[in-house]
């Protein structure tokens, strides 16, 4: 095989050089567009308000100073139990599927792994925390 | 220094990487190759040292620290000993390696940008990377007792090391747990564009370097998409092991090089310690290496040293990991993985066609899948020399392993399809880069392109 020629190469320098500025472009857009936060990280939109209130109910749920916390599991929960569970070490977040709807449910299954809290997002995607009574406590 | 001290960590990271390099007797030190190849040799060794001092809960700043630049002062040491004992002058650094390096090196720079004062936000990054770093800060040993607590299974206690030894050393150093993560990462991707610009420039010039560098660079997968968890500036380890398993091909590809077992050895084990999809692919590429260099003493010595080690470091990390839960449906090898493969092989349809549909996904990949079958027909008419096709042979294997990670997996209930969806190009991600390494041969002149 022979070299190419260099009109190839000069070709593939000026392709290489566009994409390259289409990039910058590229992520100077995003940079300005979503800022520095997880809520904008994740696109914003109702999934970026809920992250946003999770993140500003941090200092709420650490002064509790509970070691265990459970929180309830929804349909597109995962970034709310990722950033607990990172933000919130060394307490242990243990994501749970009951108290949705039937809080008693949940405590049930936050006494079962152990948890001293529980935090889950009301319909209303606002943030709710419970210390979890003990068996037979009422509320 | 929150989002500095990361840089520190790696700074320290490198110098015992790049003076090992120096004291292994190769004199292309301040290349992007050699700088690439530092990095990955600090990386393992910081996960090596982490793991040594994690027998005694001693994981921090000043030890860490302190043991990679002691390690660094004797490696220099012996280095300037060789150098003083060999004649042969030192391979100059032209500035037609970084020239041509440049906008490799300016994707790297906007990697940087991206990263630099953002939380780590996506799910995996968050809880298992970046939480094992945190709890490795706090508890002092790569395997801490916390993580024994079965409600932390899914977070993988039990993935290698490498990753969360770094980020832990930058965490002890005063990295933000948040915003000072990210700005690490890229530097994998600098040291796999750096390795995979020395072996192009050397088989075919330094315009195919710069052309395939720079493309690779600019796979937006590698370099600078933010979806999925892909790209250099999240905070994972799939750029990582990319960068191990091209400088793993590209040492066993030049065997003859200097101190390449020494070299092969530390980066085998570097690879097997970064992901578990590592461990499984490094022991394939050991074992087809073997059989293709059968009658080459060179050849078989390579292959010999790559499975030793990786060998070495999967024994070592799974006795040391003994304690650390595996989330329920996870366990790819005590569960009779050939029975669960011939089980499940009713799911290869599904996992095929997701896998074609993701090829073409031009907003991840770019050309280079497409790429692929082109390269293969030109090797075919050119016949292309036995490491073209020993590429080949690792980027089909490697893919065959996804496939066979997907037919295998039992993760939540056997969800399959849904796994695919948010892992798989980060898994293919892993390979990419020996597509790059197989034009190298093709645009080569036929003359260099032979062995």
């Amino acid at each position: 095989m022979n070299r190419a020629p260099g009109s190839f190469w000069l070709g593939a320098l000026v392709l290489a050089l566009a994409a390259l500025g289409a990039s910058l472009a590229s992520v100077a857009q995003d940079r300005v567009l979503e800022g520095g936060d997880v809520a904008a990280a994740w696109g914003g939109g109702e999934l970026g308000v809920r992250l946003t209130r999770l993140e500003q109910a941090l200092p709420a749920i650490e002064a509790h100073g509970w070691r265990r916390v459970a929180i309830v599991r929804s349909a597109g929960s995962n970034p709310m139990i990722g950033l607990l569970q990172q933000r919130l070490y060394p307490a242990v977040v243990v994501p749970i599927w009951q108290g949705q709807s039937d809080l008693e449910r949940g405590f049930t299954a936050a006494r079962k792994v152990g948890a001293e809290g529980l935090v889950r997002m009301s319909k209303a995607g606002q943030v709710e925390l419970f210390a979890v009574p003990a068996p037979g406590v009422q509320r | 220094m929150g989002t500095l001290a990361f840089g520190v960590a790696w700074a320290l990271a490198f110098a015992a990487g790049i003076s090992s390099l120096r004291a292994l007797g190769r004199r292309d030190l301040w290349t992007p190759e050699g700088v690439g190849l530092g990095l990955l040799l600090g990386a393992t060794w910081t996960a090596v040292l982490a793991a040594a001092l994690s027998l005694f809960q001693l994981v921090g700043a000043a030890t860490l620290g302190g043991a990679l630049a002691i390690v660094a002062a004797l490696a220099w040491q012996r280095g300037s000993k060789r150098a003083a004992l060999d004649a042969a002058p030192q391979e100059p650094t032209t500035t037609r390696d970084w020239a041509t390096f440049l906008p490799a090196l300016l994707v790297v720079g906007l990697t940087l940008f991206q990263a630099f004062g953002r939380p780590v936000y996506n799910v995996d990054a968050q809880r298992r990377w970046v939480l094992r770093a945190q709890a490795t800060a706090a508890e002092g040993t790569l395997v801490p007792t916390s993580f024994t607590d079965e409600a932390l299974a899914t977070s993988h206690p039990s993935y290698p090391p490498l990753v969360p030894a770094l980020a832990a050393l930058a965490l002890t150093l005063g990295a933000d747990r948040d915003t000072g993560m990210r700005p690490g990462f890229p530097l994998f991707l600098f040291a796999l564009l750096g390795v995979l610009h020395g072996f192009v420039r050397r088989r075919a010039g330094p315009s195919a370097a710069l052309l395939l560098t720079s493309a690779v660079a600019l796979t937006p997968a590698l370099g600078l998409t933010d979806q999925l968890g892909l790209g250099a500036a999240a905070a994972h380890a799939d750029v990582a092991l990319a960068a191990f398993l091209t400088a793993l091909a590209v040492l066993v590809l030049e065997a003859e090089r200097p101190a390449s077992l020494p070299l092969i050895a530390a980066v085998a084990l570097g690879a097997v310690w970064t992901k578990n999809e590592g461990m499984a692919f490094v022991l394939v590429m050991g074992v087809t290496t073997l059989v293709v260099n059968l009658r080459t003493p060179r050849g078989l010595r390579a292959s010999a040293t790559l499975l030793a080690s990786a060998l070495v470091g999967i024994v070592l990390w799974k006795w040391l990991a003994r304690d650390m839960p595996v989330a329920p449906g996870e366990d790819y090898v005590s569960g009779g993985i050939l029975a669960v493969l011939a089980a499940n092989l009713e799911r290869l349809p599904t996992i095929l066609e997701r896998l074609g549909a993701e090829f073409l996904t031009w907003r991840l990949w770019g050309l280079a899948w497409l790429a692929v079958p082109v390269a293969l027909a030109l090797g075919l008419a050119r016949r292309a020399p036995r490491g073209f096709w020993l590429l080949a042979l690792w980027l089909a294997a490697g893919i065959a392993l996804v496939v066979a990670a997907y037919v295998a997996t039992g993760w939540k209930d056997n969800n399959y399809s849904v796994l695919m969806e948010v892992s798989l190009a980060r898994l293919i991600a892993h390979h990419v880069p020996l597509a790059f390494l197989m034009w190298a041969y093709l645009l080569a002149p036929r003359a260099e392109a032979g062995e």
